[in-house]
Order: structure tokens, then C-alpha cells, then sequence
């Protein structure tokens, strides 16, 4: 948006109050969003030494804080200075008060929360393994860890990926598409896996670098992460089956789980690639138009399928690599 | 024999572990040097965890020609062991010994030998730092490797299983089993029969009588 937008938008919003409550109630429920993760951080292991602040004094807890929560939030608090401008020109002087009555009221819940918290002890964490008498397969651990340690990054992503690909079910069934806007919908929710898979490469360089001693062959390497990507990706493969069997025919249905599941094996690769680069982010955006036109070019999905293996076992190849 | 040539690892820092030539023979060796000497490093790069410049091979087989025969035939115990929280020692175990070829009796052994019987089940996280060193170390016995790299084994553990440990290291060195070992503490070190001290001094080793 340019900005001579974003001026029309903040006098839109001063003259209809209703449409205006979404800037005080958004900013509380990110501030409560943002308390949570404070909190969350605080009982990491990397972040516990930062409990300690709560035997500061009172005045020297408060300036830390209020440091760090205005600079969190420092973008809302800019674009509310920017509105609140227009409000002034507007004379909304009521919806001036209540949308800065909010942000104290934010600001200040996360101070008076986050002091509580630092008063008592850190909440024990609490392990959760699975109550099953068989011992836990290796291609389990991913999503063992995603639960134990990011439930809300995997649920986030589960929820955009099928709202998105549900949107994507929406259009096609209008039949003003062909299976490529399908295909493109998969690419679309395989990049928002990303996360996940940045997850994954974290697990595996930390809590699992002991086992690059151990002598895994390259079809149980293979194993372990492509069925830990299926078990992933699971909502989504149940998704397409559950919605995708009957719009299409024949075989053109399997062409959108195998490209969710090769298309992830790509991302994956070039994460193994360039884990550790700068330029990590730039490869990534360069896939997505690779893929792209690779889908506008109906280039057979099994063709790239068979690609994304290739290129997969060769970024695994080695080692080093688990 | 484990035999190491023109070997270096540099890390971006600058530091830069390096060894012309070295030679064991089967039996217990002991590396000792200060904190950040290059000690740990050396002993990962050997576990096949760190890539390296140079040579390493045990008893013939080369670590960068065959990696897999070679990763089978040693075991590696890290001084802080991290492994996934949720899991139990026992689905460590599984995952090792599948791949170690080692079996049942040969697990329940080393269970019973460091007192885990009792805690096995149970989640990694929930370990004191003593249970996470005896899990590390049952792994690095696991599947009768040739080649034992022990980095700070003696630490965090009781001192029956410190004996424990050291009688099981005497038993497999009599047998063959070639032993690196590092530690800064010297009493269990004193009751091992060592056949080459090292120290290990910014990044050179070098042998010490």
C-alpha cells in the first residue's frame, strides 16, 4: 500500500468507529499474543538466566521490560502515531483516547504479567511421550518434537496451509481452471511448510548430531526423512484425498500429494544446501518461480517429482548429513 | 591401529586443530590439555560427527573412503550428551543397535553393567546429568565397536559406576579394543592401564610419557 492509501485508510477508520474498534482490539490480542511468548521464552533453557531479572529492583525490572516490550511492539505503536495524526485532523478526540487507552492497556498487562511470572518459580516443563509400549520409530521424532516443543508454529501452519489449499479447492471447482491451478496451490502450501522443515534442520544439528557417528545407510537416511515429511504433511495428504479424488480423473489426482511431498523434498534440499548462507532465503524464492513455471509449462509432475529426489539424495548424500 | 595423518580441522574462528601423524596401537590412550585445547574436536572429527582435512583410518578401514564400515566399528560418548527429550533411553537403544547390528542380550548387558534397568522407560528429559552420562555411554558400547572415544566419561557419575566403567574398559582393552580417552579428573584415569598419554596443547598434540 502506498502511503496516500494508508492516509485514506486511517480517516476511513475515524469516521466509522466500528470499523476503527479492529485497531484496538488487534492490538490487544497481539499484546496477549506477545505476552505468551515472552512467558514461553522465559522457561527455555537458552532463555533462563533472564528469570533472574525478577530480583532486580522494581525500578530496574520495569525499565528492562518496558525496553523490551516497546521495541516489540514498536511497529503497531509507530502506525498508531501515524493514524492518531489523522484522528487529531478528524477531531475523533473519544477514539483517540480508546485507541491509546489499549496500547497502556497492553503495555501494561505484559509488564504486570510478565513481573508476576518472574516472582515465582519457572513452570517445570512437562515431557510428553506417548503412552505406547513399542519404542518410538526415528521418522516419529519430528513431529514428536514439533508437538513437544512448537505446538502453535505446527498448528498455525497446518491451519494456513489448509485454508489455503481449501481456497485454492473453492475456485477450481467454478471449472474456470485447469490441474495446473491445483498444482500451483500445492507449491503455494508447500512453501508455507517451510517453517517446519527450518524446525527440522534445527532438531537434527542440535539434538541429533550425536547420530551422524552412527553408520545409517542411505535408504534408512532416505526413510527417516521422507516419511517424517509424509507424517508432517499429513493434514494436507488427507486434505487432497478427502476433497481432490472426485473433481479429477484418473491419474491426474495423484499428481497433488506426490508434488506436496516432492516439492517439500526440494525445499528440504536446499536447507541442507545452504543452511548456514545468507543466501538461504534468496534459493528458496527461487524455487517458487522455478516450480512456478515449471506448473504454467505443464512439465509432468512425475518429472519433477523424480527431479526433486535427485536433487534431495544428492544434498543428503554425504556423511556428514543425516 | 588407529591411524591419523595430515590431519586439520579450522574452524572460522581461526582455531585450528592439526596433527601430522599419529599412530595407537589397541589399549587405553588418555588426551588431556586445558579448556578449548582441541581436545573434543579431535575426538568428534575421529567419531565421523565433524569433517576434517586428512586421513583417519582404524584397522584398515578409512573414514573418508568407507564411512559407514568404519562408523560401525567405533563408539563415541560425548562429555555433555544432548539427545531429543521425549524420547527414553530405550528408544535410543533401538535406534543404535538396528543399526549396530547388536542384540538383546548384548543391550541388556550393558543396561544391568551402568544401573539403567531402572530408568529406561523413562524420557530423557527427565535424566539427572549422571543417568543422561551412563545413557551416552551404554550407546557408545553398543554393537562391540573397535575403537572407544570417551570424551569426560568419568564425570557426573556415581563412584561404583565409575569402577564399573573402569573395569569394563580393562576387560575390552584386554581384548583388543582400542580406548581415547579424555578427562580432568585423575583418580579413575590412575586405575587404568594407559598405553600413551597426550596432550593436547591450542590445537598440536603431543605425546607426553
Amino acid at each position: 500500500m502506498e502511503v496516500k492509501q494508508h492516509i485514506l485508510l486511517a480517516k476511513f477508520l475515524f469516521r466509522n468507529p466500528l470499523a476503527f474498534s479492529i485497531l484496538p482490539l488487534s492490538f490487544l490480542g497481539f499484546s496477549i499474543f506477545h505476552l505468551k511468548i515472552i512467558k514461553a521464552l522465559l522457561s527455555q533453557r537458552e532463555y533462563k538466566i533472564f528469570h533472574q531479572i525478577g530480583l532486580f529492583k522494581q525500578q530496574d525490572k520495569f525499565q528492562i521490560w518496558l525496553k523490551i516490550i516497546l521495541v516489540n511492539l514498536a511497529f503497531s505503536l509507530f502506525y498508531f502515531l501515524f493514524v492518531s495524526f489523522y484522528g487529531v485532523q478528524e477531531n475523533a478526540w473519544i477514539l483517540l483516547l480508546i485507541l491509546w487507552f489499549s496500547v497502556i492497556l497492553g503495555i501494561g498487562l505484559n509488564l504486570w504479567e510478565i513481573n508476576r511470572a518472574q516472582e515465582k518459580p519457572i513452570p517445570e516443563t512437562i515431557l510428553k511421550r506417548p503412552k505406547v509400549n513399542w519404542n518410538l520409530p526415528r521418522f516419529s521424532w519430528l513431529i514428536l518434537e514439533l508437538r513437544q516443543n512448537r505446538p502453535l508454529l505446527f498448528l498455525l501452519t497446518k491451519i494456513l496451509s489448509l485454508a489455503l489449499l481449501n481456497g485454492f479447492f473453492v475456485s477450481f471447482a467454478t471449472g474456470v481452471y485447469d490441474i495446473r491451478w491445483m498444482q500451483f496451490g500445492v507449491l503455494a502450501t508447500s512453501f508455507f511448510q517451510i517453517p517446519i522443515l527450518m524446525e527440522k534442520a534445527e532438531f537434527e544439528l542440535t539434538k541429533q548430531s550425536w547420530f551422524i557417528s552412527i553408520p545409517f545407510r542411505s535408504i534408512e537416511k532416505f526413510s527417516y526423512h521422507f516419511l517424517s515429511i509424509i507424517l508432517v504433511s499429513f493434514p494436507e495428504l488427507l486434505f487432497l484425498i478427502w476433497k481432490g479424488v472426485y473433481p479429477f480423473k484418473g491419474l491426474e489426482f495423484l499428481s497433488l500429494p506426490f508434488l506436496v511431498l516432492g516439492n517439500q523434498l526440494i525445499l528440504l534440499g536446499i536447507q541442507y544446501w545452504k543452511f548456514s548462507s545468507s543466501s538461504l532465503s534468496n534459493w528458496f524464492i527461487a524455487s517458487f518461480f522455478i516450480l512456478f513455471l515449471s506448473v504454467i509449462f505443464g512439465i509432468p509432475w512425475f518429472v519433477i517429482c523424480g527431479l526433486s529426489l535427485i536433487f534431495f539424495f544428492y544434498q543428503t548424500r554425504s556423511p556428514y548429513h543425516l | 591401529m588407529l591411524l591419523i595423518s595430515n590431519f586439520s580441522k579450522e574452524y572460522p574462528s581461526g582455531f585450528e586443530v592439526q596433527i601430522d601423524t599419529l599412530k595407537l596401537k589397541s589399549g587405553i590412550h588418555f588426551i588431556h590439555g586445558a579448556n578449548g585445547s582441541g581436545k573434543s574436536t579431535l575426538l568428534k572429527a575421529l567419531a565421523g560427527i565433524h569433517p576434517f582435512q586428512g586421513k583417519i583410518e582404524l584397522n584398515g578401514t578409512d573414514l573418508g573412503e568407507k564411512p559407514l564400515e568404519y562408523r560401525a566399528t567405533i563408539g563415541y560418548a560425548e562429555a555433555e550428551p544432548q539427545f531429543p527429550d521425549f524420547l527414553s533411553l530405550d528408544d535410543l537403544i533401538q535406534v543404535v543397535a538396528k543399526a549396530k547390528n547388536a542384540n538383546q542380550e548384548e543391550i541388556n548387558q550393558l543396561k544391568s553393567a551402568f544401573g539403567a534397568d531402572s530408568f529406561s522407560g523413562f524420557p530423557v528429559g527427565t535424566f539427572s546429568s549422571g543417568m543422561l552420562k551412563k545413557s551416552a555411554l551404554i550407546l557408545a558400547f553398543l554393537g562391540k565397536p573397535q575403537l572407544v572415544i570417551l570424551d569426560e566419561p568419568f564425570t557426573t557419575i556415581d563412584t561404583q559406576t565409575q569402577h564399573q566403567l573402569t573395569e569394563m574398559i580393562k576387560d575390552l582393552a584386554a581384548q583388543g579394543v582400542t580406548f581415547l580417552i579424555t578427562s580432568h579428573q585423575n583418580s579413575p584415569i590412575a586405575n587404568l592401564p594407559i598405553q600413551g598419554i597426550f596432550k593436547m596443547e591450542s590445537g598440536r598434540l603431543s605425546e607426553n610419557g
